[in-house]
C-alpha cells in the first residue's frame, strides 16, 4: 500500500473528467499484501489510461491512486463461495521523492470486487497494462497534498445581499438577538435529550447497543456536547478522523522530513490550518485524528514526550536519530535551548524537549545557573 | 454497516426490550430515534439562522460573546469540532480556529524575547495588527480567549496568570510558573520589579527561598538584573519585561 | 549635536536593566542585539561615523539620566566588540579608544559616493575632499559631515576599483571620479 498516493477531490474530478474512464466499479476494498485494508474497504475503482483510482463510497474527500506504470504483473483471482474476486497487483519499487499514504512491508496489493465485476474489470485492466496506455497520454498530472478550496458561493451571494442592506443593521441585529434566544432555546431541549441518552449509556450497558452508541457518539460531536464517557472514544469508527488522520499524514509528511521529523502538534495545527484557507480543522479533531495515525500504519504518528508535550513525528523516526542529532550539535558548542532553536530552525519549545531527551539517553548532561539552562555532551559517560 | 448480531445477543436484547415495555418506559432505541429527529429540526433551524445572521457573528463581537454565553449555558461547546454544525454553518468554527493560528504565530515571533509569558493586552494588539491586512472585523479579548481555551488542547501550553484589576497573562510556552514563580508576579506587577528584601517582608519568606526563585526566574529567561539600583548596587532589582507597560507600546518589529 | 528630538528610542531604553550587562545567556543576546541595533540607528539617523570611547560613556545614548542608569565601560567593550563581530564597527587606533561605527560598509559608502558622482555629472572633475564634506551640495547627502579619514577609505575603495582617483593639491586631498 505504500505505493498509493493520496488525491484531492479537485485533482481525481480532473483526471477523470479529461481522461476515459475505461472501467468503473463500485464495492471495491483494498488488500495490503494479504491483509484487508481496514480503512480502503469499500469504494468506487476506477480506470484510467494512466492511473487507478479509489474513491471511499462514503467519504468522497478520501481517494487514492495508483499510477499504472508502478504495476509489474496484474492476476486475476476468481472466487470461491464464501469470498469476493480479486485482482492481484505486483508493484515496482516506490520512486524516491514518493509520498505514500500508508507505510508498508508489501510489495504486492490486492482489490477485492465486493460485488462482483472482476472479470471485465481484470480484461480491460490487462488490455490497458500491455498497451501501456499511460505513455501516449499527456494529462494532468495531480501532484502534492489534497488542499480543501471548496468555494461556498451559496454564503457568499448571501453575503453581498446583506452588505447591501447596512441601513437596515440596527433593526438586524436586535432581530438576530432574537432568533439567537429562540434558536437556543430549542437547542437546549435537544441537549437534555441528548444528556439523558448519555446518563442511560453510562448506567446500563447492555440496554444500548453497539451500533447505537455508535450513532449517540456521532450527534454528541455533531451537537458539540462534551461527555467524559464518549470523549476519547471516537476511535477507527468514524470515518472523518480517519479521512482526516490520513490527509494530515499527507501534508505533513514533506515538512516533517524538512524539519528533521518532529513538531509541536501545535505548529502542525498552524500548518494544516494554513494549508487548507477554509474549513478549518478544530484542535480537538486534529489531536483525535493524530491519535489514530499510528493503528492506521500512517507515515506519521503522535508522540507525547515525558514532559507532556505533544509533537508529530515521522514513524520511522527512532529516539536514537533525535540523540544523536543533539549529541552532534551539542558536540560543536553547548548550547541552551534557545541557540539549538536557531541551529535547527525549530521551535524553543522542540529544542528543549530534544536535549532533554538526550539528557535522558545519557547523551548530554546540564549545566543549570543563573546564565541559563545548557546542556553539554555527556563526557561523564565517554570518561568510563 | 453490516450488524452481526450473535444468537445470545439477540435474545438479551429482547428480553430487555420486552422489560422496557411492561413498565411503559421509553427504549433507548426510540428516544435515539426522537433525538434524530430532533437534531433534523434543529439542524434545519439553525441553517435559517445561519442565512440570516451568519455574518453578524463574524463582525459583531457582542453577538458573537452572548452566542457564546449562550451555548456555554445550555452544555454546548460550538468549537469543539469542526464537524459540529455549529462550526460547519455559522462558520463560527472557522473564525475561532484561524484565530487560533494567528495566535500561535504571535507567539512564536516574540518567544524568545519574553520567554512565553506575554499580557494578554499585548498579544490582542499583535493580532489586531496582523489581522488588519485580511479583514476589518471587530475582535475582543474574550475572542482571543476562547482561542486560547481550544489551543490548550494541543497540550504545548497556553495557561493564563491572573494578576490583579482583570489582568491577564498569556503563558504560551509548557510548563507552569511554580507557585512561588507565582506569587513573585503576584507581587510584582505594580512596578514591574522585586528585590530579595520585597519577597522578605511582603511574603515572609527566608532569604535563600527569595534569592533562588529570582535566580530561577533569571536563570529561565524571564527576569533581568539591575545592578544600578540600590545606593552602592547593594540591592539588586529583578525585573520582568513581561510586566514593563512600556514594551506594549512597541511597534510590530521589536 | 542634539537630534535627540527626532530620534525615538525604543522601549528597551527605558527598562533599567537594559543598561546591566545580562548573566542569562540568552537574554544577554538579546539585550546585545538590541544594543547594536540602537547604536547603528542612533548613529545613522546622527550621522556620526566615529565613536570615542570615553566620551560616549556620558553620552545620551549609553546613559539615561532620567532613569540614571547607565552603561558600564566594560558592557560598552562588550557591545562595540559586537558591532565589530558583524562587520559594523572597525578601530581606529591600537588603543580602541576610537572606531569608525559602520552603518554602512566601506563598500556601500563607495557605491553612495560613485551614484553622487555620476548623478551630478561629477565625472573627470576634480573635488576636493572638502568640497564633499563641508560643501553646499552635498548638504543633503549621506556623508556630508563624514569623517575624513573614512572618505578615505571608501575611495581607495574606488581607486582600487579603478572608478576613482585620489589627489593631492597643495596639501589639500581630492578625487577624481571616471
Amino acid at each position: 500500500m505504500n505505493r498509493f498516493e493520496q488525491l484531492s477531490v479537485e485533482a481525481y474530478s480532473s483526471i477523470l473528467k479529461t481522461e476515459e474512464n475505461i472501467a468503473k466499479q463500485r464495492s471495491v476494498g483494498l488488500y495490503d499484501g494479504e491483509e484487508r485494508s481496514p480503512v480502503f474497504d469499500r469504494g468506487i475503482l476506477y480506470l484510467t489510461p494512466t492511473n487507478l483510482i479509489w474513491i471511499d463510497e462514503e467519504d468522497e474527500s478520501l481517494a487514492i491512486r495508483l499510477h499504472l506504470s508502478t504495476i509489474i504483473l496484474a492476476e486475476d483471482q476468481r472466487a470461491g463461495s464464501d469470498q469476493s474476486s480479486k485482482i492481484s497487483l505486483h508493484l515496482n519499487p516506490p520512486s524516491e521523492n514518493f509520498s505514500p499514504v500508508q507505510v508498508s512491508e508489501a510489495n504486492h496489493v490486492k482489490l477485492s470486487f465486493r460485488e462482483g465485476g472482476m472479470t471485465e474489470f481484470f480484461r480491460r485492466l490487462s488490455d490497458t497494462l500491455m498497451r501501456k496506455r499511460w505513455e501516449t497520454v499527456v494529462g494532468v498530472k495531480p501532484v502534492g497534498p489534497p488542499s480543501r478550496r471548496e468555494m461556498r458561493t451559496g454564503i457568499s451571494g448571501i453575503e453581498k445581499t446583506l452588505q447591501a442592506q447596512q441601513a437596515t443593521v440596527n433593526i438586524h441585529i436586535s432581530k438576530a438577538f432574537e432568533d439567537l434566544s429562540n434558536l437556543m432555546t430549542m437547542a437546549k431541549d435537544t441537549v437534555n435529550l441528548t444528556k439523558n441518552l448519555v446518563s442511560r449509556l453510562k448506567n446500563k450497558q447492555g440496554e444500548i447497543t453497539e451500533d447505537e452508541t455508535t450513532q449517540l457518539k456521532s450527534y454528541l460531536l455533531s451537537l458539540g456536547v462534551d461527555d467524559p464517557v464518549t470523549r476519547d472514544a471516537y476511535g477507527n469508527d468514524n470515518s472523518y478522523y480517519r479521512g482526516l488522520a490520513i490527509e494530515v499524514s499527507s501534508v505533513m509528511s514533506k515538512p516533517l522530513k524538512e524539519k528533521g521529523g518532529l513538531m509541536t502538534l501545535t505548529d502542525v495545527y498552524v500548518y494544516v490550518n494554513r494549508a487548507r484557507g477554509f474549513e478549518l480543522v478544530s484542535p480537538e479533531d486534529l489531536l483525535r485524528a493524530c491519535r489514530l495515525m499510528e493503528s492506521l500504519r500512517l507515515p506519521t504518528k503522535l508522540k507525547v514526550f515525558d514532559s507532556g508535550v505533544v509533537t508529530l513525528e515521522l514513524s520511522d523516526l527512532m529516539d536514537a536519530d533525535v540523540v544523536k542529532r543533539t549529541k552532534e550539535a551539542l558536540d560543536k558548542s553547548p548550547l541552551t535551548p534557545e541557540m539549538l532553536s536557531r541551529e535547527f530552525g525549530i521551535s524553543v519549545v522542540l529544542a528543549r524537549e530534544m536535549l532533554l531527551l538526550a539528557e535522558a539517553r545519557g547523551a548530554a548532561c546540564r549545566d543549570e545557573s543563573i546564565e541559563g539552562l545548557r546542556f553539554f555532551p555527556n563526557k561523564f559517560v565517554l570518561s568510563k | 454497516m453490516n450488524r452481526r448480531v450473535g444468537i445470545g445477543a439477540i435474545d438479551k436484547k429482547k428480553l430487555t426490550e420486552a422489560r422496557f415495555r411492561d413498565r411503559g418506559e421509553e427504549l433507548a432505541a426510540d428516544q435515539l430515534r426522537q433525538l434524530s429527529s430532533q437534531l433534523g429540526t434543529l439542524k434545519s433551524k439553525v441553517e435559517e439562522f445561519a442565512e440570516k445572521h451568519k455574518n453578524e457573528i463574524r463582525k459583531n463581537l457582542e453577538f458573537r460573546r452572548q452566542f457564546q454565553e449562550m451555548c456555554a449555558s445550555i452544555g454546548v461547546d460550538p468549537l469543539a469540532s469542526s464537524k459540529g454544525f455549529w462550526s460547519e454553518m455559522l462558520g463560527v468554527g472557522d473564525f475561532y480556529y484561524e484565530l487560533g493560528v494567528q495566535i500561535v504565530e504571535v507567539c512564536m515571533a516574540t518567544n524568545h524575547k519574553n520567554g512565553g509569558i506575554m499580557p494578554l493586552e499585548e498579544l490582542f494588539q499583535r493580532v489586531v495588527r496582523s489581522r488588519r491586512k485580511t479583514s476589518g472585523q471587530q475582535l475582543s479579548t474574550d475572542d482571543i480567549l476562547r482561542a486560547i481555551d481550544k489551543l490548550k488542547i494541543l497540550g504545548n501550553g497556553f495557561t493564563l496568570i491572573k494578576l490583579d484589576r482583570g489582568r491577564i497573562l498569556v503563558q504560551s510556552v509548557p510548563g507552569e510558573l511554580s507557585l512561588d514563580q507565582n506569587q513573585v508576579i503576584q507581587v510584582a506587577q505594580e512596578t514591574a520589579c522585586i528585590t530579595v528584601l520585597d519577597l522578605k517582608v511582603k511574603l515572609k519568606w527566608q532569604e535563600e527561598r527569595s534569592k533562588k526563585v529570582l535566580q530561577d526566574m533569571v536563570s529561565s529567561g524571564f527576569a533581568w538584573v539591575d545592578l544600578q539600583a540600590g545606593v552602592g548596587n547593594s540591592d539588586i532589582v529583578y525585573w520582568f519585561p513581561t510586566l514593563f507597560s512600556a514594551s506594549f507600546n512597541s511597534d510590530a518589529t521589536s | 549635536m542634539s537630534t535627540q528630538d527626532k530620534f525615538e528610542m525604543p522601549w528597551q531604553y527605558s527598562f533599567p536593566p537594559f543598561f546591566t550587562l545580562q548573566p542569562n545567556l540568552d537574554t544577554r543576546k538579546l539585550q546585545l542585539d538590541a544594543w547594536c541595533a540602537l547604536v547603528l540607528s542612533y548613529f545613522r539617523t546622527h550621522r556620526l561615523c566615529v565613536i570615542d570611547v570615553n566620551e560616549s560613556q556620558s553620552s545620551p545614548l549609553f546613559s539615561n539620566t532620567t532613569l540614571n542608569r547607565k552603561l558600564s565601560p566594560e558592557t560598552i567593550s562588550v557591545i562595540l566588540d559586537e558591532l565589530r563581530k558583524t562587520g559594523n564597527l572597525e578601530w581606529i587606533d591600537k588603543n580602541k579608544r576610537r572606531a569608525w561605527v559602520l552603518w554602512k560598509s566601506v563598500d556601500e559608502w563607495a557605491k553612495v559616493l560613485y551614484r553622487w558622482a555620476v548623478d551630478n555629472g561629477m565625472l573627470s572633475t576634480v573635488c576636493t575632499f572638502y568640497e564633499l564634506i563641508h560643501g553646499q551640495d552635498t548638504t543633503e547627502e549621506e556623508f556630508h559631515g563624514m569623517d575624513q579619514d573614512l572618505l578615505l577609505k571608501a575611495l581607495r575603495c574606488l581607486e582600487h576599483q579603478k572608478r576613482a582617483e585620489i589627489i593631492s593639491m597643495d596639501g589639500n586631498m581630492g578625487v577624481k571620479f571616471f
